[in-house]
């Protein structure tokens, strides 16, 4: 060996063993724990996609997906260190927010809300206005908190007198629904309604959104600890997500396979109509999937603050959220 | 390998080259120009959809620019009074009038000041608010058209217009927006051109989703995304042009235009194996041509060099013909040229040698003839030499021999008169006299019979010998005769010949005398003279004697031949034959010329 070849391939090694301690800094030693927000259905698609296409593998990173339900709190989950990132609803990340928690939104998945107030065809409930002396299955109860917020923040929109509506608590099965003891009941666009639908009730639907409520869904939020530590991890974890969507969203039946892996109903039909409704909430046709606006996180804070839902107001609400891993995911080519 | 087939492989290989070259520029300059043409193509496919674009925005905005400035939207009755308007089911029912022609779907107001609906052709519409929409944002102020977007609602992407409407104090009071139907833009862009199987063309937005449904493709719009090269370098310098891999995966040759009023990425392709393929049927037909031009080079040699080597051929086998010795050959030489020229030479030729081959097979035959005639006559020769000597043996034998009898009983009958002159009677007398005269003639006869035997038997060396002086002899053997008769002989000029110089005396006193012999009753006039002719000498001998009947002239020197009778004139009859052979016996040869009463002239030719 020519001492110019010695020379050359020391320098290789050198260079190698600087890659692999980069690497070696973006990775954890364990998998990344993903906190979902609910059940596995095809409401995390794209997270599903992305281990099993191989997105999280291609930034170098070992996804464990902690699946979520009734008394699962996602930001607690975050705040424990049992959970390194989480897919939560917004008015969780501010309501932790304003309390302190350092946690930041890093992508929004489901940039429209899927939740919906459902009344049946014929009954002449067109609009919030119609609420009025109305029976709402619209009560919290338990870890879905959404609804109630949404409810509130539409009838103050709309101005409904809240003395005249009888709230009753949210059934998940829709039993006052379907025997017509509840007038009104809100649904998740990507879930209950979808049941209802099945069933073959005809209803009508009347979103929070057109009336000035309009929160975002589902986000993908960490911690400013890790944002700060490990960058390339969030970032990589973000790219890989929104790359999850974007294939699931534009392979719907390549997809469902996937889905039906994870999910809890193993119904092909029930996850593919759950993915279908949810590809207009992810993918608006504004701007890119998984960007964020100030205005909406505003919007969703000053909702969450009139209605005392947060105590003090979060003073700089670009705390809230960062653009910068969607950006990049979308600037930068994908591995 | 045969001359033919070589000239064909030569032009063929001479016109490659240059087919190969013009080949190589037609098909260079054609994949030039298919390439630039199916570019061409795309671009103007493109300016056809952009201009359609244009012009489907254009026709919409001015749509609902036009229905909002209808005096029910811009009176003030029609103001917004606290959020209601005075009439809306007048104002629905006039906006509903507008929709469904292939324009909008929905028409509808929306407050100026918080984005609510106030009225719409889909009633359910109404009360719902649009504040946090661009074309509200935006829209307020001058007419916009937004961004296709998904509808919730509707479950379907949307593109919204929308046109302030002004009172008539020029105060905006609400908005008027129209959901397009894009179906008609779809429209735009699935027309293609029929001729292609592969040409593709689609609405892209700025988040690289589709807005039309591309050609292979359906649910495409706002559902499925696609980042080609096209897309990815088309933004900053507004278009791009080149090979990529399409939404397909498939390589594609592509125009995409960015059309930033619109954020809207206009895309047309055609596959590159279409393209490839007008290519390759061009390399095929040029390739298909270049050998054609090839295979007809080579054919057009092979008819060239047929011309050449047909005839050739011919030759060639007519030349084999000839050297088999058969000449009478088949050849073409109807037409003109070179070759045929040839052929015609080689034809005259053979039938010339065929002349002479006969003649000299003639001439051979003739040889061996006349070989055989000369070897039947030297055989001839020989025998007549030996009959000749066995003669001239027998002639001088018996004329030798003869004479001593012939003496004896000359000499006995004389001596028998003498004796018995008494004792004979007159009869006996006459008759021994009568013996006598016969005896002493036939002894004259055997002399000369031997005088004339002796000229090839005693025959002298041939020496230089002077007729003067030969004729001085003859005269001066004949003085005696010449006296009596008073002849007169002139001879002068004579030449020196080789010759027996005793057998010409014999000759030419045999001629003078018998000159004067046969002169009746004048004097004998003899004229000897000589003349130079070639390779002889003539000497001619003329006398002014009695002449010679023409039809006995060729017999005078046969021996023994007599033209007069003894009584008349004497002598043997074998003075001209002696003459005759003493001349054949000097290679000459002797004739005469006569006529009766004029004399005779005799020539003699010796060879000098």
């Amino acid at each position: 060996m020519t001492p110019l070849i010695r020379f050359s391939a020391m320098w290789r090694i050198c260079i190698l063993g600087i890659l692999f301690w980069c690497v070696a800094g973006s990775a954890l030693a364990r998998p990344l724990r993903l906190q979902l927000k609910w059940y596995h259905q095809a409401q995390f698609a794209g997270c599903y996609v992305a281990i099993e296409k191989g997105f999280y593998k291609d930034h170098g990173i070992e996804v464990a997906l902690i699946e979520g339900g009734p008394g699962k709190n996602q930001s607690q989950a975050l705040a424990e260190h049992h959970a390194d990132l989480a897919i939560s609803s917004p008015e969780d990340l501010l309501m932790n927010r304003s309390q302190g928690y350092p946690i930041t939104a890093v992508s929004a998945i489901y940039r429209k809300s899927a939740v919906v107030f459902l009344a049946r065809q014929g009954s002449g409930i067109v609009s919030p206005s119609d609420f009025a002396k109305k029976i709402i299955a619209a009560k919290r109860s338990g870890g879905v908190a959404d609804f109630s917020l949404q409810f509130d923040a539409l009838m103050k929109n709309m101005q409904v007198d809240r003395s005249e509506i009888i709230l009753a608590p949210y059934d998940v099965e829709y039993k006052g629904f379907m025997d017509g003891s509840v007038d009104i009941t809100p649904a998740y666009f990507t879930g209950g309604l979808i049941k209802l639908l099945t069933w073959g009730v005809k209803v009508n639907i009347i979103y929070p959104g057109d009336y000035r409520v309009r929160f975002y869904s589902d986000i993908l939020m960490t911690t400013d600890d890790l944002i700060e530590t490990n960058p390339g991890l969030v970032q990589g974890a973000v790219s890989a997500t929104l790359k999850g969507w974007r294939f699931a969203i534009e392979n719907i039946e390549l997809s469902i396979p996937i889905i039906l892996k994870y999910a809890r109903i193993k119904d092909a039909g029930l996850q593919r109509k759950m993915l279908e409704a949810a590809v207009p909430l992810v993918h608006t046709g504004e701007k890119r999937i998984g960007w964020m606006s100030r205005q909406e996180w505003s919007h969703m804070h000053d909702i969450l603050l009139d209605q005392k839902i947060i105590g003090n107001p979060i003073t700089s609400i670009d705390k809230v959220f960062t653009n910068k891993f969607v950006e990049k995911t979308y600037t930068e080519p994908t591995p | 390998m045969k001359i033919k087939l070589k000239i064909a492989l030569l032009f063929m290989l001479l016109s490659i080259l240059p087919i190969s070259i013009i080949s190589t520029i037609v098909l260079m300059e054609g994949r030039k120009i298919i390439k630039q043409k199916a570019i061409d193509h795309l671009v103007t496919a493109n300016d056809l959809k952009l201009d359609a674009l244009i012009q489907w925005a254009q026709i919409r905005s001015r749509f609902l620019n036009s229905i909002g400035t209808a005096p029910l939207l811009s009176s003030p009755q029609s103001a917004a009074l606290n959020g209601a308007l005075i009439a809306p089911d007048t104002i629905r029912t006039f906006l509903k009038s507008f929709v469904g022609e292939h324009q909008f779907i929905e028409l509808f107001l929306v407050n100026i000041t918080d984005g609510r609906i106030m009225v719409s052709t889909h009633p359910l519409q109404e009360g719902k608010f649009k504040d946090d929409q661009a074309f509200f944002k935006q829209g307020k102020t001058a007419p916009f058209i937004q961004d296709i977007v998904f509808d919730i609602a509707s479950g379907r992407p949307v593109m919204i217009f929308s046109v302030p409407l002004r009172s008539q104090t020029g105060e905006a009071w609400a908005l008027l927006a129209g959901i397009a139907d894009l179906n008609g833009l779809s429209e735009i862009f699935e027309k293609r051109n029929p001729l292609s199987a592969t040409e593709d063309t689609y609405l892209v937005n700025q988040f690289n989703y589709f807005i039309t449904e591309p050609r292979f493709g359906k649910g495409y719009a706002l559902k499925k995304s696609v980042v080609t090269q096209g897309i990815r370098k088309a933004k900053t310098p507004g278009r791009f042009i080149g090979l990529y891999k399409n939404y397909r995966g498939i390589d594609v040759l592509g125009e995409t235009r960015w059309f930033e009023k619109m954020q809207l990425y206009l895309v047309s392709e055609i596959d590159r194996a279409e393209v490839e393929a007008s290519i390759f049927t061009l390399k095929n037909k040029v390739l298909l041509t270049a050998f054609i031009l090839a295979a007809t080079s080579a054919f057009a040699g092979w008819l060239l060099t047929g011309l050449v080597t047909r005839p050739l051929s011919a030759l060639m086998e007519a030349t084999r013909e000839v050297g088999d010795g058969q000449f009478q050959i088949d050849l073409d030489i109807s037409r003109r040229g070179e070759l045929y020229d040839l052929a015609r030479a080689f034809k005259t030729m053979a039938e010339r040698l065929k002349e002479t081959m006969v003649s000299k097979i003639e001439l051979e035959k003739e040889i061996i003839v006349r070989k055989t005639t000369e070897k039947q006559l030297q055989q001839t020769i020989k025998a007549l030499e030996h009959s000749n000597e066995d003669l001239q043996q027998f002639a001088y034998v018996a004329s030798h021999d003869l004479q001593e009898p012939l003496r004896m009983v000359s000499s006995f009958t004389q001596l028998l008169a003498d004796r018995y002159t008494d004792q004979l009677d007159e009869k006996a007398h006459k008759w021994i006299q009568f013996s006598i005269d016969g005896a002493t003639r036939m002894q004259r006869l055997i002399q000369d019979l031997l005088s004339f035997s002796r000229v090839n038997t005693h025959g002298r060396e041939f020496e230089k010998t002077d007729l003067n002086d030969v004729i001085d002899e003859v005269q001066s053997n004949l003085q005696l005769v010449i006296r009596e008769t008073g002849a007169k002989i002139e001879a002068s000029g004579l030449p020196m010949v080789r010759a027996d110089r005793n057998q010409m005396v014999m000759l030419f006193q045999n001629l003078v005398a018998n000159a004067i012999k046969f002169c009746k009753g004048k004097p004998p006039e003899i004229r000897i003279f000589s003349k130079k002719m070639d390779n002889h000498r003539l000497i001619h001998v003329q006398d002014n004697g009695i002449g010679i009947e023409a039809e006995f002239i060729h017999q005078i020197f046969f021996i023994f031949k007599r033209l007069h009778t003894r009584q008349e004139y004497s002598g043997t009859g074998i003075g001209l034959a002696v003459c005759k052979r003493i001349v054949l016996r000097h290679n000459g040869w002797i004739w005469a010329e006569s006529e009766p009463g004029k004399g005779t002239i005799f020539h003699i030719a010796l060879p000098t």
